[in-house]
C-alpha cells in the first residue's frame, strides 16, 4: 500500500509550478477544498488528499496509536510530500485542525515548506482560564462526541437494516448510509479526540516558516480573538480577517478565500 | 394567505436562514419552542445550539449541507426558551425565499428517538465490551488448551464430528492446526475389527449422552489405536465425558481426550509376548504331566494306595487348574493384543441365556441356588457373536454362584434400549467392597487373599470378560446390589 494511495492523494497541474498542499479539516475530506482549488488551476501543482481515516482514504491503515494525536496526521502529510519527490517550497493551505497538523510539520520539516497559510486556526480548542480562551469547556468537547456517536455512518449502518426491515434492500440501506459523513465512527470520534483536545500552543511559537492566518470574522470554534493569539505566537505572520460567519469560508464564501489566498501569494512573489 | 402566514401555520417548527446561517424567518411554533425573548430577528442560527451542538453544526453539518444541498435526520440539542437543552431531529434544505437563495430548517421534537437511541446505543457498546471480554476469555482458555500439548482435547457433536481442537490434538495426530475441526471421529479410526469395536462403543455412547437424560454423568474410557495423517498408527487413551450446553436451548457437546499411550502399549506387548510364550512353553510339559496323572489315576486306580490314590487326584485337580489359568493367560493374551477373531451375527438372545443358564445348572444345584431368569415381554434378537457371549455369560454366572450363600437366588435380567440389551447378572453375596471396584476388571485381582482360598479362580476372568465385550463393542460394568450382593452387568448391540 503506497502513501497516495493509503491517503488518497490527488495531482493536478505540473510539478514545475508553485506546489498548493490543500489539508481538510475535522469532519470533512479533501472535496471541500474543491471551490477554492479549482481557482489556482492552471498556474499551480495541486496536492489534495485526505487523512488517513477520512474521506476515501484506506481504513486498513489507521492505526490507532500514530492517530492518537496530530503528529501522526503531521506524519502523513510529511509522507506524502516525501511519496511526491517534493523538497521544498510547499505552500501549506490548511484548514482548521489542519493548521496545527501544517504547525507540526512545518516545526517537523521547515525547509520542507515555503508559505504556511491557515485558515480558521486554533491551537488548542479548550479554554484556559485566564489568558486563553479556545472557546469551549471540556463538556462542551464530550457533548459532540456524544453527538458525533448519535449521527455517525456506522451507527446509520447499525440501524439501517433495522429500519429497511428484515428483507432489507441494499439501496435503502446505501442510501441511508451515504447520507451521514462517510466516515468509520470509531476512527471520527478518536479523530475527534486528537483535534478537540490538541493544545498545540506553543508548537505554532516554533513555525519559522512565514505564515498568512485567514480568521473569520465570526466563527465559534475559532474566534478573531484566537487568530490573534497565533499572529502572536506565529513568527513572520499576517493575519486577515474574513467577514463570514462561520468556520468555512471555502465552502461559503470561495471568492474571498481566493481573492487572499492570491493576493498573498503575489505579495510574496509566488505568482 | 400569504406564503409567510402559511408557514406560520405549520404544525412543526420551521426556520428559514439566508445561504450563511442568518435567521430570516421562523414560524410561529419555532418562536414559542426556541427564540429567547430578548432576542430580535436576524441572528445566525447556531445561536439556538448549545456549545457542543455548535461544533457539529461547523464541523459536519454546514459542510454537508453546502455539499449536498440538503441533510437529512440529524439529531442535535437545542436551547429552549427555559435554557435547557432538548433533543431535536433537524431536517435542511436549500430553497429560495423572498427570491432569495435560503436554506429551510425543520426541527421535530426527539425525545423518544433520543432515549431510544441512547438505550440502543448503550446496548451497542454493552454488547461490544462483551464481544470484546468474551474474545479475551475465549483466547486465554484456548491458550490455555494448547499449551496442554501432551494431551489431544476436542470436543464433538452427536454425529461424532469434531467442534474444536486443541494445539496438542494436531501434534498427536499430526494434522495442521485447525484440519481436524468438521471431520467426523470415524476418520480416525483405522479399519481394522479392534478399532472396529471401539467405533461400535462411540456410536451407542453418543447416542445414549443424547437419548438418555440419566447417562449425563457417564463416562467411555478405552484404549484404541488412531491413525495420524501421515498413516502412522498410534496406541491411545481416550476418554469421552458429555460437556453440558450453555443453556437448555444450546446442544450439549461431547469432551473427548486423547492421550499417547505408545510407550506403555510397547512395554505392554514385550510383557504380553513374554507371557504367551512362557505360558505355550508351560502347556506342552504341563498336557505331559495332565495326560500321565489322568492316565494313573483311571488305570491303576485299583492298583494304588488309597493315599497315593489321594495324592494322584489332588495332582489332577491342580493340574487342570494350572491348565485352566495357562489357557486364561493365552486368551487374555490374544484379546489384548488383538487377535481375537469376533463374528458378529443377529442371534436369538433367549437361547443364548438358556444355553449359558444350563451349563449352570449342576453347579448351582450343588449350593441349592436359584437360577431366576428375567426376560423382557418382547424378547429382541442381539448382535453378537455366540460364542464370546456365551463365555462371558457362563463365566459371570459361574462366579455369581461361587460368591452367592447356599440356598439363595441369582437373577438373569435383561432389559432392551433403544440401541442395545443391557444383561444384569445379580447375586445375593457379599458384593464388592468400593474400594475394589475400580480395579475389578482388571487382571489378576481377587478381592482378598482369603477370598482367594475359599473361592478359587486364576483373577482372569472377569478381564476376559472385558476384553470380550468391548471387542463385540459392548460394555461391561458393575453395581452393588441392595440390601447386599452384586450386580455385574454387560451390554450387547441389538441386532
Amino acid at each position: 500500500m503506497s502513501v497516495l494511495q493509503r491517503n488518497n492523494v490527488r495531482v493536478l497541474g505540473k510539478p514545475s509550478d508553485p506546489v498548493l498542499l490543500f489539508a481538510h479539516g475535522f469532519g470533512c475530506n479533501q472535496s471541500m477544498w474543491d471551490s477554492v482549488a479549482s481557482a489556482f488551476i492552471g498556474n499551480t501543482y495541486q496536492i489534495l488528499f485526505d487523512y488517513v481515516g477520512s474521506g476515501q482514504s484506506d481504513l486498513r491503515c489507521y492505526q490507532f496509536e500514530r492517530y492518537a494525536n496530530l503528529q501522526g496526521y503531521a506524519q502523513d502529510v510529511i509522507e506524502i510530500c516525501d511519496a511526491l519527490g517534493l523538497e521544498r517550497d510547499v505552500i501549506f493551505v490548511g484548514h482548521s485542525v489542519s493548521c496545527s497538523i501544517g504547525a507540526l510539520a512545518a516545526v517537523a520539516r521547515p525547509n520542507l515548506f515555503r508559505e504556511m497559510i491557515f485558515l480558521g486556526a486554533s491551537p488548542c480548542f479548550l479554554n484556559d482560564p485566564p489568558h486563553y480562551s479556545g472557546g469551549f469547556d471540556k463538556d462542551d468537547l464530550e457533548g459532540l462526541l456524544a453527538l458525533m456517536n448519535q449521527n455517525y455512518v456506522g451507527w446509520a449502518e447499525y440501524l439501517a437494516p433495522v429500519v429497511a426491515g428484515p428483507d432489507n434492500n441494499p439501496e435503502i440501506a446505501g442510501e441511508l448510509s451515504n447520507s451521514f459523513c462517510s466516515t468509520d465512527p470509531v476512527i471520527a470520534q478518536h479523530f475527534a479526540r486528537a483535534t478537540f483536545f490538541a493544545d498545540n500552543r506553543d508548537d505554532f511559537a516554533k513555525v519559522t516558516v512565514p505564515s498568512l492566518i485567514l480568521q473569520h470574522q465570526d466563527d465559534v470554534l475559532a474566534s478573531v480573538a484566537v487568530g490573534e493569539f497565533l499572529h502572536k505566537q506565529l513568527k513572520h505572520s499576517q493575519l486577515k480577517i474574513l467577514d463570514v460567519a462561520g468556520h468555512a469560508a471555502h465552502m461559503s464564501h470561495p471568492g474571498l478565500v481566493i481573492t487572499a489566498i492570491q493576493d498573498y501569494l503575489k505579495e510574496r512573489d509566488i505568482l | 394567505m400569504s406564503i409567510t402566514d402559511e408557514l406560520s401555520a405549520l404544525p412543526c417548527s420551521l426556520i428559514i436562514t439566508d445561504a450563511f446561517g442568518k435567521i430570516v424567518f421562523m414560524n410561529a411554533l419555532a418562536r414559542i419552542e426556541f427564540l429567547p425573548e430578548q432576542v430580535t430577528l436576524p441572528t445566525a442560527i447556531e445561536q439556538l445550539f448549545p456549545p457542543a451542538a455548535k461544533i457539529f453544526l461547523q464541523t459536519h453539518l454546514w459542510p454537508m449541507l453546502r455539499k449536498e444541498g440538503q441533510v437529512r435526520e440529524y439529531y442535535l440539542n437545542i436551547k429552549s426558551k427555559l435554557g435547557t437543552s432538548i433533543p431535536i431531529l433537524v431536517n435542511v434544505a436549500a430553497g429560495v425565499y423572498s427570491g432569495e437563495s435560503c436554506y429551510r430548517w425543520v426541527l421535530l421534537p426527539a425525545y423518544q428517538r433520543a432515549s431510544f437511541e441512547q438505550e440502543l446505543l448503550n446496548a451497542r457498546q454493552q454488547s461490544l465490551q462483551y464481544a470484546q471480554e468474551v474474545s479475551v476469555l475465549k483466547q486465554r482458555l484456548q491458550n490455555i488448551l494448547d499449551a496442554a500439548q501432551d494431551i489431544a482435547i476436542m470436543t464433538l457433536d452427536q454425529m461424532g464430528v469434531i467442534q474444536f481442537t486443541n494445539l496438542g490434538a494436531g501434534k498427536l495426530l499430526g494434522y495442521p492446526y485447525n484440519e481436524l475441526v468438521g471431520q467426523n471421529i470415524e476418520m480416525l479410526f483405522c479399519n481394522h475389527q479392534e478399532t472396529h469395536a471401539g467405533l461400535l462403543r462411540i456410536k451407542y455412547y453418543l447416542n445414549a449422552i443424547y437419548t438418555m437424560p440419566t447417562a449425563m454423568e457417564s463416562v467411555l474410557e478405552f484404549e484404541s489405536t488412531l491413525a495420524q495423517q501421515s498413516g502412522a498408527i498410534i496406541d491411545v487413551l481416550l476418554q469421552f465425558r458429555p460437556v453440558p450446553g450453555e443453556s437448555n436451548a444450546s446442544p450439549k457437546q461431547i469432551l473427548l481426550l486423547a492421550t499417547d499411550i505408545s510407550k506403555r502399549k510397547q512395554l505392554e506387548r514385550l510383557q504380553n509376548d513374554f507371557v504367551a510364550t512362557i505360558s505355550h512353553e508351560f502347556r506342552t510339559p504341563l498336557t505331559a504331566i495332565l495326560a500321565s496323572l489322568t492316565l494313573l489315576s483311571h488305570r491303576y486306580e485299583n492298583v494304588l494306595e488309597e493315599k497315593a490314590k489321594r495324592l494322584v487326584d489332588l495332582s489332577v485337580i491342580n493340574s487342570q487348574r494350572l491348565k485352566r489359568l495357562v489357557n486364561d493367560l493365552l486368551d487374555l493374551g490374544d484379546i489384548t493384543s488383538g487377535n481375537v477373531t469376533i463374528n458378529l451375527q443377529s442371534c436369538a438372545l433367549e437361547q443364548l441365556i438358556e444355553r449359558a443358564v444350563n451349563e449352570q445348572t449342576q453347579a448351582s444345584k450343588l449350593k441349592q441356588i436359584t437360577l431366576n431368569v428375567l426376560m423382557p415381554e418382547h424378547v429382541p434378537s442381539v448382535c453378537t457373536d455366540p460364542d464370546k457371549f456365551h463365555r462371558v455369560l457362563v463365566n459371570l454366572l459361574s462366579n455369581a454362584i461361587k460368591f452367592s450363600p447356599v440356598n439363595s437366588t441369582v437373577n438373569v435380567q435383561a432389559t432392551a434400549y433403544a440401541s442395545c440389551v443391557v444383561l444384569r447378572i445379580e447375586d445375593q453375596g457379599c458384593g464388592v467392597k468400593p474400594e475394589f471396584e475400580s480395579r475389578l476388571f482388571t487382571q489378576f485381582t481377587q478381592e482378598n487373599n482369603a477370598s482367594n482360598r475359599e473361592y478359587e479362580g486364576s483373577g482372569l476372568g472377569l478381564a476376559i470378560c472385558k476384553g470380550l465385550v468391548n471387542a463385540m463393542g459392548g460394555e461391561i460394568g458393575y453395581q452393588s446390589a441392595q440390601p447386599h450382593g452384586a450386580i455385574f452387568w454387560f451390554s450387547c448391540l441389538r441386532g
